[in-house]
């Protein structure tokens, strides 16, 4: 099973389980009672500047420890050293040792990981060969773009092969072609079985990546699943309905039609779409089977139907607007 | 097993990887270098005017005549009394005997004035603190700590391979800059050196154990600067100069800035109270065993200052047990770091 | 003339008003420099101290004049607990503390206020100077008209103040103090002594200002101001102490000691007489020497000013 789910299993079976954890930072509190647990696959963690995400993806990763509640990843605390076999962390800071290269950098954090200096070497090739710097790796750090260090950083995750990744903002700085290649290495290492929880603002590459989203709020998970299962808990919430048509000197027909309905909320025909009807409702379910007995009924060839506003971007903004 | 098989293993892989790493061109390393020189260049115009024996000085309690004075006049009184031929004898051999001992008369006056002083009380605290505070305390205000805390070996396997891996540039800089001050004293400094090496690399050793700790394992200065200076001010009626650097550290967070003022305050300060105040100090100690070494030569190098109350023995175990009380300090502290707000 | 064509749309006014000489820019910098120094709790410490040093003089001098005032029947009743000899306790304040309106009485108190004054240089130039250099601030003055001059001047003149603050302005206090308590002729008699305080004032604000940018822009770092301050204050001193006190050497190597050089001009400001310190066996250094050191640590340091702040300042 793919994805998100409330904390039932036990701990030693899942990449990711956290119960109950809480964290202070002073006489504030970062992170409040998020149980959660993250099956193998792409989750993306959204939320809010400030909403603690990267509080979430410190703990998960080991650099911070719990105030209350356990985390465990396969079963071991990853605040102990053996924890930090497990999972490999590609964190949103950009401080580096700024006078060691690509290459020094992986080398270094390879013999300081244990791995016999034999093996370094070809490790170290091969990984950033899979991230794309191979060509730049005598390039000093400090001479690096952002992109190249970002990338930097998540060679540095994968070094030692672990099975749950912990991404934080991996797409920030990185351009659009660069932001393409990622997604393609992500869904590859997600195919190799490896879990990987990533937080990112660029929504359209998470929709790329995962319908499996853990939404944060005020350091409170308030919605962990699909995106669609977060959108159901909008109860309040109309829906907009987009119906795109074959012949537009039917569209008034089908809205004054339509609207008959009692769960039709509202119609309206967008400007400069002629052959479009968007239809307002908070029972989309019913009112598709309405459009389609309509247009069936009536002999309208219907080329789109679909809901708008179930993007993350859409969803993310009514959740937190709330 | 499993965790000394990984602290083994932590300890090597960070060892290999800072051991020749250490920043040295940073820019207390030319600070250091700096007052090595200039120390240099003055022990060197000593060296050059001859004046590293007892001849200029007065005895105590004597005002006018220096030693050199005297033993002319000893010289004087032998070629007056050249009739008597017996005390002619005796005061041909007294000034003699007191000619060779003032010729010899190096090793107190240089380390006197340059090992007890100036380099135990200054140079030597601020060359360990040169590399042992950027030892983590690098890594910390860098904020590339995570970058040591994501590796699978345990944390205090990390301190202690960092701290293997300084201890050589401390070592070697200590000693090197008291080679080099020896040298520039000629036969009295190279005699001091050969004598007293192993206790300024003792206290060498456990100033790196003392400024490491506070390099990894402070965060703020400021709490610790004010304790500090409370407790200096409460002792001193005046304000010195030490004290009041220390005050600086109460508004800068920087470990290197609790580190310079402990070298300030607590050695050169409480280093030179009286009592058992100056017991405080790392260099109280290393100063006991130069006491005891010189003394087995039968010279005293120093009247009072409590430094005979002290063995060797026991002087050493109190600096090795300082040093081993803050690197376990700094293994307890450092392994419970959590690191927040790096960005 | 683009914003009055805009106006309307934007509805934005011109800007009004009398445009200051572009020189008192300085005159800003200088201000929110001060500001930002009294924001700190380590000014205000250093500060009480100062203050505590000044009232120590100040209720000295005043009982030295008291008890001179007093009937000379050679006692002096001391509030409850009975009486003490007015000669010996005159005698006291004379020589001891000296605190008796004399030259040596201004001397020590400029000297111990002195010592506020380098830390306080050191929190200043960390705060003022050492924090522009490091997060790269400078860009945005060297962009304003008056650019690095109006920044030079402004900072030189809020350290310049610390320094009068703490020393001369109290200075002048007591002077004034004493012609208060005394008589109004003790200016007459001692123009020097007016003058002496500014020139001292004077010999310490532009030795220690300019050795605070040279060291601040080559250091950049506050760990390296400090320990350079604690080279020339402390080591330097001590070795000095060692060549000529105790090895016996020439008492011309005093003259690296940059801080008895400018307490040996201040001393001749004031036209104070030389007072051995403990330990010290000479204090003949020749006052052209001082002059000298001091005049080498100021060219060298305005040297390094212009040179690291007017073209290296904004390098990374």
């Amino acid at each position: 099973m793919i994805g998100v789910s409330p904390v039932a299993t036990k701990p030693d079976i899942v990449p990711l389980w956290c119960k109950k954890v809480s964290k202070w930072h002073g006489n504030f509190l970062g992170l409040n009672d998020v149980s959660l647990e993250l099956r193998p696959g792409i989750t993306a963690l959204l939320g809010s500047n400030g909403s603690g995400k990267s509080t979430l993806m410190n703990l998960i990763a080991g650099q911070l420890y719990p105030d209350t509640g356990s985390i465990r990843i396969f079963g071991v605390d990853p605040w102990t050293w053996r924890g930090k076999h497990l999972v490999g962390y590609s964190p949103d800071l950009d401080y580096f040792y700024s006078s060691w290269s690509i290459n020094d950098f992986l080398m270094r954090m390879a013999c300081l990981a244990g791995i016999e200096s034999k093996k370094v070497p070809s490790l170290v090739n091969e990984i950033l060969d899979v991230v794309g710097l191979l060509s730049v790796q005598t390039t000093l750090l400090r001479r690096c773009s952002l992109g190249m260090r970002q990338r930097a950083k998540i060679a540095h995750a994968i070094l030692m092969d672990p099975p749950l990744l912990v991404l934080d903002e991996p797409f920030r700085g990185i351009d659009p072609v660069g932001r393409r290649d990622l997604v393609q290495l992500l869904l590859k290492l997600q195919s190799s079985g490896k879990t990987i929880l990533v937080s990112s603002h660029e929504l359209e590459e998470i929709e790329k990546l995962t319908s499996q989203v853990v939404m944060l709020r005020s350091g409170r998970v308030v919605s962990a699943g699909p995106v669609s299962r977060a959108r159901d808990r909008l109860l309040n919430k109309p829906v907009e309905i987009a119906l795109e048509i074959e012949s537009a000197e039917q569209i008034r027909f089908l809205a004054q039609t339509v609207f008959n309905y009692s769960e039709v909320l509202g119609v309206h025909l967008p400007e400069g779409k002629a052959h479009t009807l968007m239809v307002l409702t908070r029972n989309p379910e019913i009112v598709f089977s309405y459009l389609v007995k309509i247009s069936i009924e009536n002999n309208i060839p219907i080329r789109r139907l679909e809901v708008v506003d179930e993007a993350p971007a859409e969803v993310m903004e009514s959740l937190f607007q709330g | 097993m499993e965790f000394l098989k990984s602290f083994i293993l932590g300890v090597k892989s960070t060892l290999a990887v800072h051991l020749f790493r250490a920043k040295v061109g940073h820019s207390l390393f030319w600070v250091s270098a700096g007052f090595l020189l200039l120390v240099a260049a003055v022990v060197v115009s000593v060296s050059f005017k001859n004046q590293w024996n007892y001849k200029t000085l007065k005895p105590r309690g004597q005002a006018g005549f220096n030693f050199k004075n005297s033993i002319e006049m000893i010289e004087a009184g032998s070629m007056a009394l050249g009739h008597n031929a017996g005390v002619s004898a005796i005061c041909s051999a007294v000034s003699g005997a007191s000619s060779g001992l003032l010729i010899q008369s190096g090793l107190p006056v240089f380390t006197k004035n340059v090992v007890f002083s100036v380099l135990l009380g200054f140079l030597l605290p601020l060359w360990c603190l040169t590399f042992a505070v950027e030892g983590l305390g690098s890594e910390r205000e860098g904020k590339t700590l995570f970058w040591l805390f994501s590796k699978p070996v345990p944390r205090s396997s990390i301190y202690v391979g960092k701290f293997l891996a300084i201890l050589p540039w401390v070592i070697i800089w200590s000693l090197g800059g008291f080679f080099v001050l020896a040298v520039c004293a000629g036969d009295s400094g190279i005699f001091a050196f050969k004598l007293f090496w192993q206790p300024i690399a003792l206290a060498s050793i456990t100033y790196a154990s003392v400024f490491f700790f506070m390099g990894a394992c402070l965060p703020r200065a400021s709490l610790i600067a004010l304790a500090y200076a409370f407790v200096v001010e409460t002792l001193l009626a005046s304000i010195t100069y030490a004290s009041v650097f220390f005050f600086m550290g109460a508004c800068l967070p920087r470990a290197s800035l609790i580190a310079l003022a402990y070298a300030f305050v607590v050695e050169t300060l409480l280093g030179s109270m009286p009592g058992s105040l100056k017991q405080l100090s790392v260099a109280f100690y290393a100063r006991c065993i130069m006491f005891q070494k010189s003394s087995d030569l039968g010279v005293v190098l120093e009247q009072g200052g409590g430094y005979g109350d002290f063995s060797q023995t026991m002087a050493i175990c109190f600096m090795l047990g300082i040093a081993l009380m803050f690197l376990v300090a700094g293994i307890f502290f450092f392994g419970k770091i959590e690191l927040r707000g790096q960005r | 003339m683009a914003v009055t064509s805009l106006n309307s749309f934007l509805e934005y006014r011109p800007w009004r008003g009398l445009r200051n000489p572009v020189w008192m820019g300085a005159f800003a910098i200088t201000r929110e420099s001060l500001k930002l120094i009294f924001t700190r709790k380590v000014f205000w410490v250093v500060f009480s101290l100062a203050v505590l040093n000044f009232l120590l003089y100040f209720f000295g001098q005043y009982l030295f004049f008291w008890v001179a005032d007093q009937q000379p029947d050679g006692l002096v009743r001391v509030g409850g607990f009975g009486r003490a000899n007015q000669n010996d306790m005159m005698q006291f304040l004379r020589s001891v503390l000296k605190m008796d309106g004399s030259p040596e009485t201004f001397r020590n108190f400029i000297n111990l206020q002195s010592r506020g004054i380098i830390v306080l240089l050191v929190l200043a130039g960390a705060s003022l100077l050492g924090e522009d250099l490091n997060q790269g601030s400078l860009i945005f003055y060297q962009s304003k008209s008056g650019g690095m001059r109006n920044y030079i001047v402004g900072k030189f003149l809020a350290a310049s103040f610390l320094v009068h603050l703490f020393a001369t302005v109290p200075a002048l206090f007591l002077f004034l103090e004493i012609c208060f308590i005394d008589t109004w002729t003790y200016l007459l008699y001692h123009p020097r002594l007016l003058f002496g305080i500014i020139g001292y004032g004077f010999v310490i604000n532009i030795g220690l200002v300019s050795l605070l940018f040279a060291t601040v822009g080559f250091f950049r770092s506050t760990i390296g101001l400090i320990m350079c301050w604690a080279g020339v204050f402390f080591l330097l001193p001590s070795l000095c102490a060692i060549m000529i006190d105790r090895l016996r050497l020439n008492p011309a190597f005093r003259v690296l000691d940059f801080w008895y050089c400018v307490e040996r001009l201040g001393e001749k400001c004031l036209g104070a007489s030389p007072t051995l310190l403990p330990g010290q066996t000479d204090h003949s250094l020749n006052p052209w020497l001082a002059v000298a050191s001091l005049g080498f640590v100021f060219f060298i340091s305005s040297f390094l000013t212009i040179r690291i702040y007017f073209k290296k300042g904004v390098e990374s």
